[in-house]
C-alpha cells in the first residue's frame, strides 16, 4: 500500500454544513444555548463547537472502550463532512491527561468516505469500565475555522438508536 | 525497639521490591519486551517500512479474499507501532502525544485485524483493515519525514503466536 501524505495535509473540513441561519428555535431542545438547544441524532451527548456554528455528538461505550463523535451542524440536524484525518481529544483519566484520537470511519450506506466523514471513532482499554468522561477536542478546523479545547463530558450509554447506526446524509 | 522499627522498615521494602517486580506489574516493560526481540536492534526507518511492507501485503491478501499470513503482519503492525511509541523522541510534547495516540490506534486495530485473521473472518479482516490504514496514514503525517521519507531497507517480519486474547 502506498500511503500518500499530502492527502492527510488537507486538514480543512469538506463540508454539507447546516444552511438554516434564519434559526427555527421551536424544535425539540436537549442541550440550552441562547435560550435553546438540539437533539443529538443518535441520542447522544451534544458539544457545541464556537457560538452555535457546530456540533459533535459524542456517544461512549463503555462496555467495549469506544468512543464515537460525529460531526453536526449548527442545530445539530444535518451531519458534516470532514476532511480530517483524525480528531484529537485529551481525557482525563484517573487525574492524568490522555490522547485519544479518533479516525473516520467510512459507511458504504451512506457514501461516507475516510477523507469525506461525519463519523469519528477510536477504542482504548483504558476507557472502558469508566462510568464518564471528561476532557476536550484539542483542535478542530472546521470550515476555515480552528476550535481549540473545547471542553466536554459524556457519560457511559449507548442509545438504541446507535445500534445501525442509520442516519441520513 | 529500635530493632523491632529497623526489622519493620526492612521488611516494608522488601516488599515494595517484590511487588515492583511481579509479573505484568510494570506494563510498558512488557510491551517493551514484546516489540524488542524483533526490533530491538533496528532503525526506526526500518521499523517504520516494516509497517509499509506488512500493509502492502495485507492489501494484496485482502484482494484475494484470503486471510494467509495476515496474521504474521498485523502482529509485525502492532509491534512496530509500539516500538515507534517508545523510541520516538520528540521535542513538542503535543506532538508526542498526539503521535502515540494514533499509533496505539494503530496498535489496537491491528489486533482486531490479527484476530479476524486467526478466525478466518474474512470480512471483519477487512473492516479491521480499513480502519488500521486510517491509523497508519494519521500515523505517517506525524512521524518525522527522517523516518518516514528514509532510503529502504529491509523490512522485519513477525510470527503471530495463535491464541485468542491479544488485546493490550
Amino acid at each position: 500500500m502506498k500511503i500518500f501524505l499530502p492527502s492527510l495535509m488537507i486538514a480543512g473540513l469538506l463540508s454539507t454544513a447546516c444552511s438554516k441561519h434564519d434559526h427555527d428555535h421551536g424544535h425539540d431542545h436537549g442541550h440550552d444555548h441562547h435560550g435553546h438547544a438540539h437533539t443529538a441524532p443518535h441520542g447522544g451527548t451534544l458539544v457545541e463547537i464556537g457560538e452555535h456554528q457546530f456540533n459533535v455528538e459524542l456517544i461512549f461505550d463503555a462496555t467495549s472502550g469506544k468512543l464515537t463523535a460525529w460531526l453536526l451542524d449548527a442545530h445539530a440536524e444535518h451531519f458534516v463532512r470532514s476532511a480530517a484525518p483524525g480528531l484529537d481529544l485529551s481525557i482525563s483519566s484517573a487525574g492524568e491527561p490522555r490522547s485519544l484520537t479518533l479516525l473516520p470511519v467510512a459507511n458504504s450506506a451512506t457514501g461516507e468516505t475516510v477523507g469525506s466523514t461525519a463519523q469519528f471513532e477510536a477504542s482504548a482499554e483504558w476507557l472502558k469500565e469508566q462510568p464518564a468522561l471528561t476532557g476536550v477536542i484539542v483542535r478542530l478546523d472546521f470550515r476555515g475555522a480552528v476550535f481549540s479545547n473545547v471542553s466536554f463530558k459524556v457519560t457511559a450509554g449507548v442509545p438504541e438508536a446507535v445500534g445501525g447506526h442509520n442516519h441520513a446524509h | 525497639m529500635k530493632i523491632l522499627q529497623l526489622l519493620t522498615a526492612l521488611a516494608a521494602l522488601a516488599l515494595a521490591a517484590g511487588a515492583s517486580a511481579a509479573p505484568g506489574h510494570d506494563h510498558s516493560r512488557e510491551e517493551t519486551s514484546e516489540w524488542a526481540e524483533l526490533f530491538g536492534d533496528a532503525s526506526l526507518p526500518v521499523v517504520w517500512q516494516s509497517i509499509t511492507a506488512s500493509t502492502e501485503k495485507i492489501t494484496a491478501a485482502v484482494a484475494t479474499q484470503k486471510s494467509d499470513g495476515v496474521a504474521d503482519w498485523a502482529e509485525t503492525i502492532h509491534l512496530a507501532a509500539h516500538a515507534l511509541i517508545d523510541q520516538v523522541k520528540l521535542t513538542d510534547i503535543g506532538h508526542k502525544r498526539r503521535l502515540d495516540a494514533a499509533l496505539e490506534q494503530a496498535a489496537k486495530l491491528a489486533d482486531e485485524v490479527l484476530d479476524a485473521a486467526q478466525h478466518d473472518e474474512i470480512d471483519g479482516l477487512a473492516a479491521a483493515f480499513r480502519r488500521l490504514q486510517s491509523a497508519l496514514l494519521l500515523t505517517q503525517s506525524r512521524l518525522p519525514k527522517a523516518i518516514t521519507e528514509a532510503s529502504p531497507e529491509t523490512p522485519r517480519f513477525a510470527k503471530a503466536e495463535q491464541h485468542d486474547d491479544h488485546s493490550h
